[in-house]
């Protein structure tokens, strides 16, 4: 008990410390079809514990291709404090993002059923806000979860790395210079919580490493899941 | 058809987002500032304020200088009651003589004194008297070695110091502020200020319709200022537009 006492007050003064952020989230993923599937969530993230940093509204939609392989397609919307209130006198301002892409999960070629899972993702998005550049994003993500049989939690943890086709933009004497490059690496660990009927908590510790910037982070995240069957 | 349908509800929000004039984009609107400046020459203006005669010995003088080098005055007071020479005979200036007595007030004394000196032929000042007062305005442009009182009490003072005209034309204006108005703003949005060479650049500009303006001084006021002003139009992404030279006053 006083050893998890002291890794909690350990957490919280790592946290305290740094730059940080909390995520709030809830998810609702049903299957309207099949071999489809939809996901819809809201989240809400803070600067540390008070300052609010922005809120999402997001649906995400699945079609299952071959066994292992699936395509999406989402879209996010965002709110956020408007930096340039100044200029449109809203306190706050918007951004949209679409993606696609496309899930591999190596484990299901393997296993006929497995309790671990590993995920390959590849994904293109497309960034849009008022008083922001036009953004194109490509992620890759790697995730691995691991089903504790007869334990509620299951771990699991993710790396992701994200490359911005229009990161660096150079005015030179005659001409604007656009060029892309390594934005950020984002990692996640943590555990899911096994709630009866299809419920669970998804409890989760990781760090955002902007690359070129001072912008990197600790986050905090929990997500409420229903899945619909 | 459901996944067309929601491919296309998302595509539309997506392209439903509003951008307008001011930071986010991916552009740019370049200019340089040159100036031109005149400023008129000066007249040095002298003034010279007399003692009575009771104040003034018999041979006591003042150096009178002007912008003419080879025309450099002293004006010395001689006293008819007295014999002797009262011409200090100062080397390379050419003497002036003013007769004097000791009842003479100080009004009399700045009255003679006044039209000795304009009764000089070629002599490159205008005078005037008031009272006690001499105003002497030196014609040129330049700026006069201040007079000295010499031997006599006079008061000397420079009321207006002469200088030479100063002009100049299209010069690179540096550290000089550019203001940027965003589409229908009534006023400015941002500014930047120019480099050694006068040019300035704003960056990260959207598409849409700008107002890049200077301030320059009003020629016939120098307190009064007015914007020399650009509309510039911003078509497509990741462009540079130049605007015209804008050429101020200061």
């Amino acid at each position: 008990m006083s050893r998890a006492l002291f890794l909690l007050f350990l957490g919280w003064q790592i946290l305290a410390q740094a730059q940080y952020q909390t995520w709030y989230g809830v998810e609702i993923g049903f299957k309207p079809v099949k071999k489809t599937k939809v996901e819809l969530g809201l989240q809400h993230r803070m600067n540390g514990i008070k300052e609010w940093s922005r809120s999402y509204v997001q649906a995400k939609f699945h079609v299952k291709v071959v066994d292992g392989v699936q395509l999406f397609s989402g879209y996010r919307f965002g709110l956020l404090p408007n930096s340039n209130s100044g200029l449109d006198l809203n306190p706050t301002t918007y951004r949209h993002r679409t993606a696609i892409g496309i899930t591999i999960n190596p484990t299901d070629w393997m296993f006929d059923k497995t309790r671990l899972s590993f995920g390959l993702t590849a994904q293109m998005q497309w960034n849009r806000a008022k008083f922001s550049r036009e953004r194109t994003v490509f992620r890759s993500k790697v995730n691995a979860k691991y089903d504790i049989e007869h334990f509620p939690l299951s771990p699991f943890i993710s790396g992701e790395y994200f490359y911005d086709f229009k990161r660096d933009i150079s005015y030179t004497e005659d001409e604007v210079l656009i060029e892309g490059g390594t934005k950020a690496f984002r990692w996640f660990g943590g555990f899911e919580i096994e709630l009866p009927k299809s419920h669970s908590f998804q409890l989760a510790l990781g760090k955002r490493t902007a690359f070129l910037s001072n912008r990197s982070y600790w986050i905090a995240s929990l997500t409420y899941q229903v899945r619909i069957q | 058809m459901k996944p067309l349908i929601l491919l296309s509800i998302l595509f539309l929000s997506f392209s439903s987002c509003k951008k307008i004039e001011g930071p986010g984009g991916t552009s740019a609107i370049r200019g340089v500032v040159k100036g031109n400046h005149f400023k008129a020459g000066q007249h040095e203006v002298l003034q010279v304020i007399c003692t009575a005669g009771g104040q003034i010995e018999h041979g006591d003088y003042w150096l009178l200088n002007t912008g003419n080098p080879s025309k450099q005055y002293y004006i010395y007071y001689k006293n008819p009651t007295w014999i002797s020479n009262a011409d200090p005979q100062l080397q390379g200036r050419i003497g002036i003589m003013v007769t004097f007595n000791y009842s003479d007030s100080n009004v009399e004394i700045a009255t003679n004194t006044q039209a000795a000196i304009a009764s000089v032929v070629g002599i490159p000042v205008s005078s005037m008297v008031s009272n006690d007062m001499i105003t002497i305005t030196d014609q040129s442009n330049l700026d006069v070695p201040d007079s000295d009182n010499g031997t006599t009490s006079f008061g000397m003072d420079v009321a207006n110091q002469g200088n030479s005209e100063e002009s100049t034309s299209n010069i690179p204006m540096a550290e000089e502020r550019v203001y940027i108005v965003y589409g229908k703003n009534a006023y400015a949005s941002d500014d930047v200020r120019t480099d050694e060479a006068g040019r300035f650049s704003f960056e990260g500009l959207q598409t849409g319709n700008y107002k890049v303006y200077v301030l320059s001084k009003d020629p016939l006021n120098e307190e009064v200022y007015y914007r020399v002003q650009k509309e510039v139009s911003i078509q497509n992404k990741a462009t540079i537009v130049d605007t015209e030279t804008y050429t101020i006053n200061y």
